[in-house]
């Protein structure tokens, strides 16, 4: 028995339309997508130039704000207008002139003219202050914007990568080759291998911001194990702790001492002390009551000597620099000033050297600066061996860079650790491809030459993978300058002036900082913050052109 | 005339000096510090869950608060008023994320698949070489640039502040808020862009060419073969890199800690301030609450809440790719 054939025939793909119709839709979806991917683009270009433009003040007002994308799409479109002039002209001269080339050339040329002229008249010059100058990278931060700087939240930044760089990429790097390179046979280590792998899948997905309340737990509270007491010091290395007495005539003192809760230091006599210019000094001590009355004759003798000094350059028709010097130089012996002259007249040449002398005002208050300085010297040099018997010990903490303190606070250690864990998935994903990218003979042939499994990872896969796992390393190393969530969690409220000393410092990073000054309602803390994002996006763009650049040198094929 | 023998010289190989159990025990020592490093990327997750699962039974334990509450009640209010005012119902908060997602995937999910497709089916080879790259330069932009963006640039847009009144005031015909969840998710919808049309493209790539072939010799037109066999062969992956986009959408922090504000409110009006999940830690964790206080503590039942919005995006989104990628060759 046989069937029949089917009588009706399946309808072929979109048979029923008509072929003008389907062609059409075709047109249609290419116009759809030129004009998304020129959408995306423009999106893209308009966000950068508008920070761009705000930082340079060009252009700010809320008034404004279709200008941004007008000078994004002209940049775009001169740009744009400049490469094609530059790729036609080597053309023109390799085959000859034709119709096509010059169109090329007149619209390359022409683009270029017209976003030129329209960027001309967008710029207002006048309108705005630059904020993106030395000053700004130099300087601190501050509550006036004017004088505002980033530059102890650029050193946050680089403490803070160096920091979490010598952490994921190790930590990172070795666990890209147990995954790739060395898998299991057996089915129970096979199940924890696949563990493994899911657990960075899933570790990539976690959102950043609950990193920093894992650093803040397990690394700046150190899960509250280790608790901070008063009654105990904190386990710290890398610090040493100094009694800072102050002598007569201001000169400082360092005696060493145990540790931070010990008892203050005595001074004893017939020992030499540290000082603050680092000379070793011997010191009397003297009661109070036997100190004021050689004070008071100091005092004295220097109110004789800028008294007659005062004297004279009134007396004088044209004050100079060089004849007040003078001046001062022959008043000196007269006094019991007992001092040596020839130090006391570098002084007051020094300071006169760049007074402008021909105020009144400035010129007496050049001569109380000289005074001043006369007496330091002076009770400097008289009184440097003398300390009275009830000296007030402050307890001071020198700290090396490698200071260690055991619940690592709102350090910059536990900040870069926090980073390097945010970053860690990302280093291990693009290792672990690079990894696999090697060819399989690669590893076989060194197998056979008698390598152990170890020789082979250094000696073959791994420098096969390096250019591809340098380059996952700068783009994790960018995520980690740009990451801001975490940081924030660790290093709180921020206003920091100053550079971090120690890896127990406190700290700000840039996208903190930029955060920071995002969040004032001023106009001008707004451009500030866009200063701060065109420094962020050119170290960034620096590190993305060495990413490039390194795949590009060291590309070639493996297999 | 004598000449010197030549020295007899072996070329010593690596390695070969050393003992062979000198060899196992360095193999072993490295395998040791391998083994170590993966069980640490373990640790980091069940440090994780361990530290969130203990402040949030912390934050349970205290007297305001109740597990019901904390998941049905529709008022999230821990800052303000005396201990009874205090509500902790995580709704708004979970409301404030959904829309920054919603938004942000309903700007970056059509604009990133037909930026996709086109790049990988239609633009020509040099357009895709420049358009690549510059997308995934764009994808390493960090999240505070878009914050400002949305800040500086979104709002005033959706405010229109172009539009003045005689005085010179800003009339605001839709209705802006000075905060609102609209310019933040658009914003998270730019961030989501690269990443969406890089990961599409890549799998619309991995599609073999024998397939577009097939469909190519049927008489499909271009738009047919991209539609119909293309991106239905990358489905998997179109998914996974949707999935992968959400939750960094509902991870997204910087952006909204900006742009979205503090009003902590259960409503579906974009134009007004949401406060999402990580506004709301952000708010906590720049702020100066003790350590021990209960608003303090809710911020980990908040984190809580996130981390598993989010390990079930990525559990969700490695499932399709494992279950329906399709394999060729």
């Amino acid at each position: 028995m046989t069937h029949p054939p089917p009588t009706t025939r399946p309808p072929a793909l979109a048979v029923y339309r008509s072929r003008p119709m389907r062609l059409l839709k075709d047109r249609i979806f290419s116009g759809v997508g030129v004009v998304a991917a020129a959408a995306s683009t423009i999106v893209l270009v308009t966000l950068l130039t508008s920070v761009l433009t705000q930082a340079l003040g060009l252009m700010y007002g809320s008034s404004q704000m279709f200008k941004h994308v007008a000078f994004g799409a002209m940049l775009l479109m001169g740009c744009a207008g400049v490469a094609t002039a530059c790729l036609t002209v080597p053309r023109i001269i390799r085959t000859g002139f034709n119709t096509r080339h010059a169109i090329a050339l007149g619209v390359g040329l022409l683009a270029t003219v017209v976003a030129g002229i329209v960027l001309d008249r967008l710029i207002d010059t006048g309108e705005g202050v630059n904020f993106l100058t030395t000053q700004f990278v130099t300087g601190t931060p501050s509550r006036n914007p004017q004088d505002a700087g980033i530059w102890p939240a650029m050193l946050g930044t680089l403490w803070v990568c160096v920091i979490c760089g010598l952490f994921a990429i190790p930590v990172g790097v070795a666990t890209a080759i147990l995954i790739e390179e060395f898998k299991p046979r057996n089915r129970v280590a096979t199940r924890i291998h696949t563990f493994i792998q899911l657990n960075i899948t899933n570790l990539a997905g976690v959102p950043s911001i609950v990193y920093g309340i894992l650093g803040l737990t397990a690394l700046s509270n150190m899960f509250g194990i280790i608790e901070q007491r008063q009654d105990r010091p904190p386990a710290a290395i890398g610090v040493s702790y100094f009694d800072r007495f102050e002598t007569e005539g201001k000169r400082l003192v360092y005696v060493p001492v145990e540790s931070g809760e010990a008892p203050p230091a005595a001074i004893t006599d017939a020992t030499e002390y540290q000082d603050d210019e680092g000379n070793l000094v011997m010191l009397e001590r003297v009661t109070p009551e036997a100190m004021d009355p050689r004070r008071h004759k100091i005092d004295d003798d220097v109110e004789s000597f800028s008294n007659q000094l005062k004297d004279a350059v009134a007396a004088m028709s044209d004050p100079t620099s060089g004849a007040i010097a003078e001046a001062a130089g022959m008043i000196l012996p007269t006094t019991q000033l007992r001092i040596t002259s020839a130090a006391t007249t570098k002084i007051v040449t020094e300071r006169l050297a760049g007074v402008d002398l021909s105020a009144s005002r400035a010129r007496s208050r050049a001569i109380r600066r000289i005074v001043d300085d006369v007496e330091t010297t002076e009770s400097r040099e008289r009184f440097s061996g003398l300390i009275r018997t009830d000296a007030y010990a402050a307890r001071e903490s020198r700290k090396g860079w490698w200071y260690l303190q055991a619940p690592f606070g709102r350090s910059v250690l536990a900040g870069g650790l926090t980073l390097a864990l945010v970053i860690l998935p990302v280093v291990i994903i693009a290792s672990q491809e690079s990894l696999r990218a090697v060819p399989g003979s690669m590893r076989q042939a060194s197998l056979a030459l008698g390598a152990t499994p170890w020789q082979t990872v250094w000696h073959t896969s791994l420098p096969a993978a390096v250019p591809g796992i340098m380059t996952g390393i700068i783009l994790a190393m960018s995520r980690a300058i740009g990451e801001a969530a975490p940081i924030l969690i660790i290093a709180g409220i921020v206003y920091i002036t100053f550079t971090p000393q120690h890896l127990m410092d406190q700290f700000t990073v840039m996208p903190l900082q930029i955060f920071e000054w995002a969040r004032r309602p001023q106009a001008e803390f707004y451009q500030l913050a866009a200063a701060g994002i065109i420094l962020l996006l050119s170290i960034l763009l620096c590190f993305n052109a060495i990413a490039v650049f390194i795949r590009h040198k060291t590309q070639r094929p493996l297999s | 005339m004598t000449t010197a023998p030549l020295p007899l010289q072996t070329v010593p190989l690596p390695g070969s000096r050393r003992s062979v159990g000198l060899r196992r025990v360095r193999e072993a020592v490295i395998m040791a510090l391998l083994v170590v490093c993966g069980v640490f990327t373990v640790a980091i997750t069940f440090s994780i869950i361990g530290i969130l699962a203990e402040k949030t039974f912390e934050f349970f334990q205290k007297d305001q608060v109740s597990i019901g509450e904390f998941l049905l009640g529709l008022e999230w209010n821990p800052l303000l008023g005396d201990a009874d005012d205090k509500h902790f119902g995580i709704w708004p908060l979970v409301c404030g994320t959904m829309l920054v997602a919603v938004i942000a995937m309903a700007v970056a999910l059509p604009l990133g698949l037909t930026t996709a497709v086109w790049l990988s089916e239609y633009a020509p080879e040099s357009v895709r070489s420049i358009i690549k790259p510059t997308l995934e330069v764009l994808a390493g932009v960090p999240t505070v640039v878009f914050g400002f963006f949305a800040l500086t640039v979104i709002t005033p847009m959706l405010r229109m502040e172009w539009i003045v009144n005689e005085m010179g005031d800003p009339v605001n015909p839709l209705g802006f808020e000075n905060y609102n969840v609209m310019a933040a998710g658009i914003a998270v919808g730019i961030l989501c862009l690269p990443v969406i049309t890089s990961l599409t493209e890549d799998s619309l790539r991995a599609v073999p060419r024998a397939l577009r072939e097939a469909a190519y010799a049927l008489g499909a037109t271009r738009f047919e073969t991209s539609w119909r066999v293309v991106v239905p062969a990358a489905t998997s992956g179109i998914v996974a890199a949707t999935l992968l986009a959400i939750a960094r959408a509902v991870g997204e922090t910087m952006i909204v800690a900006l742009a979205s504000g503090g009003l902590k409110q259960l409503t579906l009006d974009v134009r007004q301030s949401v406060q999402p999940l990580t506004g709301f830690m952000v708010e906590i964790f720049f702020g100066e609450a003790p350590a021990t206080s209960v608003e303090f503590l809710s911020s980990y039942a908040v984190a809580a809440t996130l981390f598993v919005m989010t390990f079930i995006l990525t559990l969700v989104g490695h499932w399709v790719r494992k279950r329906f990628q399709e394999e060729y060759e």
